[in-house]
């Protein structure tokens, strides 16, 4: 169910993508697809019930989540930042060039 | 191997974080380190070429470095193949060759053109070394980035388009990549790409083809063919010649290797095969063939008919790879590298020429003979390569393509491939012609070849370039069976992955 979910997030960030023609609404599509990754990478570690994988002296009967993709998602949001920021400042170039964000009319005023 | 294969990786890493530093004290003093330092990695490759070459053509060439001192299933580890030095030679030769291009071609914002150069070679030998697909994913990623940065270098209409929808399209490859990945994670709980080679038979039969699926779109939107090819005409004409040449002939190349070490030996070819995808792989590689060199023949602009021959050879690279037969793999390997020396060449010479000309892209090639006579004699022989004229080494691949595809009877892609030559010799020769032609244009040519003279400014270094890439191109012609040996190595650990999985997880045993 929550996978489902989470599929579904992914679809609406790649119906962005393609289907949007303003850059900053495809900068955010980008973010939620994203999100959606990082959340599948998140959920595929977890497990009902468990502990974070910290190993404390105390208690070590219950089980952990996987803390691999705990560290994995931590790469991947960076990654995911500098891809934004570098879309970002682009779209403030393309903005300062052409005075808009409609790709149609960026193509259309190119000739 | 005398030194770590690390050091291959450092070396530009570090380097790159230098030159801000050392920008802000003296720009001198970076300049001169961009150029040691860059012929320092290029001694450093050819050093592990050479003291590899014994062990290369025995077949035993391996080396594997643990970071931090985990072994491999548990640590991410460098695991250097044959496969894998094959192509960090030539991410180290073709990033020096560059380097040494940009010195004179470049001109404006150079400490930052260097980092994201350096950081683009980081990239790619970490892409070519890693035995870890998540680490190769953030390998990825970096030589992604830093090239589209390199793109957007020019900051006019043009380019910014370009990376705009490049940043997308490489945005969206990454994604699936990623997905695949963590399909793979999900299902094996490792990210070494040798016990995914190990076990992903085991995997069920959905979740094997959805990874490969993802993988596999995610790779051919980064290599360009048919379906994904929309970016690549723009994105090589727009950016600066030194790029578009570093992308067609260094990164384009790298994604076959990620194809073949994913695919041959992550995956294992039967995957593909059994899905009935390699026929699939094998038409849309020979559609994307045919359809760039007809694209090409409609090109008034000599950067994006390059970019579109590109398309028409890397399809055939990888028509020719999805095979699968020794011979196929062969061609398609020594065309890898064929074709990174001649699309390389005429990259920069024609950049040459757009550089230090004025006036509308279209019209900077008329007239190229009379501003520099040997540039242009090397641009034609270039060309007389890609269309595969005997003596030189364009011919030899494409021999040899033929004969894998006439092994498995692949008649249409012979007359494909055929056809693409043909039409090779169409579209060069308008580009020969308007370089002899128009003389009275010379006038208009810009009366100093560097915004600021002095050493490090020179058109000599660019012409320097051209010239050595002319001298191997030439060379590799007249002896192309130095490659049969050490390729037949490679051939066998590709069709056999068991001998990379026992060099990587046999360690464990022996340490």
């Amino acid at each position: 169910m929550i996978y489902s979910m989470c599929f579904m997030l992914f679809l609406v960030g790649l119906y962005g993508v393609l289907i949007k023609r303003n850059i900053i609404k495809i900068i955010l599509s980008v973010g939620i697809m994203g999100y959606a990754i990082n959340l599948f990478l998140i959920l595929i570690a977890y497990q009902e019930g468990s502990d974070f994988p910290i190993l404390t002296p105390a208690e070590t009967s219950k089980a952990m989540v996987d803390p691999l993709p705990q560290a994995l998602v931590l790469t991947s949001i960076v990654i995911e930042l500098s891809t934004t920021a570098l879309l970002v400042a682009l779209a403030i170039k393309i903005y300062q060039r052409y005075h808009t964000f409609d790709i149609r009319k960026i193509r259309r005023l190119r000739g | 191997m005398i030194f770590s294969p690390l050091l291959l990786i450092l070396l530009p890493l570090g380097t790159a974080f230098l030159i801000p530093l050392v920008d802000l004290f003296h720009v001198e003093t970076r300049r001169l380190m961009v150029i040691i330092s860059a012929s320092f990695s290029l001694f450093l490759g050819f050093a592990a070429l050479w003291s590899a070459w014994p062990e290369l053509l025995a077949g035993t060439f391996f080396h594997s470095y643990h970071l931090s001192g985990w072994l491999p299933p548990l640590g991410i580890n460098l695991a250097f193949d044959s496969l894998g030095l094959l192509f960090s030679s030539l991410v180290t030769l073709f990033s020096f060759l560059i380097i040494v291009y940009s010195i004179g071609f470049i001109g404006h914002h150079e400490g930052k053109y260097y980092v994201l150069l350096f950081l683009f070679q980081a990239g790619c030998q970490g892409i070519v070394m890693t035995g870890d697909i998540f680490n190769l994913y953030v390998f990825i990623e970096l030589s992604a980035i830093t090239s589209y940065a390199l793109i957007a270098f020019e900051r006019d209409r043009s380019s910014l388009e370009a990376t705009i929808k490049y940043m997308v399209y490489g945005i969206l490859a990454g994604v699936f990549i990623f997905l695949g990945i963590i399909i793979i994670y999900r299902s094996l709980g490792t990210l070494n790409i040798a016990e995914i080679a190990d076990n992903f038979h085991r995997i069920p039969l959905t979740l094997q083809r959805t990874s490969v699926v993802f993988l596999l779109t995610g790779l051919l939107i980064k290599l360009g063919v048919f379906p994904f090819h929309f970016w690549m005409a723009k994105v090589y004409g727009s950016a600066p010649a030194s790029i578009s040449a570093l992308l067609s002939g260094t990164l384009a190349k790298v994604n076959i290797y990620i194809l073949l070490r994913l695919f041959w030996v992550g995956t294992g070819f039967s995957v593909l095969r059994e899905a009935g995808w390699d026929r699939f792989l094998l038409g849309i590689a020979l559609l994307s063939t045919i359809l760039g060199h007809v694209l090409a023949l409609r090109e008034r602009e000599v950067k994006r008919m390059l970019a579109f021959s590109s398309m028409g050879h890397m399809g055939m690279i990888v028509a020719v790879l999805s095979l699968n037969t020794p011979l196929g793999l062969f061609a398609g390997l020594l065309h890898a590298v064929f074709h990174a020396l001649m699309k390389t060449g005429l990259f920069l010479s024609a950049g040459y020429f757009l550089r230090f000309r004025e006036g509308p892209k279209e019209k900077r090639f008329t007239g190229a003979a009379y501003r520099k006579l040997p540039i242009f004699i090397g641009f034609i022989i270039f060309a007389l390569s890609m269309i595969g004229i005997p003596p030189l080494n364009g011919f030899f691949s494409k021999w040899f393509t033929m004969q894998a595809f006439l092994e498995k009877d692949v008649y249409p892609a012979i007359a494909l491939i055929y056809s693409g030559n043909i039409l090779g010799l169409i579209y060069y020769l308008p580009f020969v012609r308007q370089g002899m032609l128009g003389k009275e244009s010379i006038m208009k040519q810009k009366s100093t070849s560097s915004p600021t003279p002095g050493f490090f400014y020179q058109e000599r270094f660019v012409t320097t370039v051209v010239y050595i890439l002319i001298l191997l191109v030439m060379s590799s012609g007249l002896l192309p069976f130095v490659f049969q040996e050490p390729f037949e190595v490679m051939i066998a650990e590709l069709t056999e992955p068991i001998r990379y999985i026992e060099h990587v997880l046999g360690g464990i045993i022996h340490e």
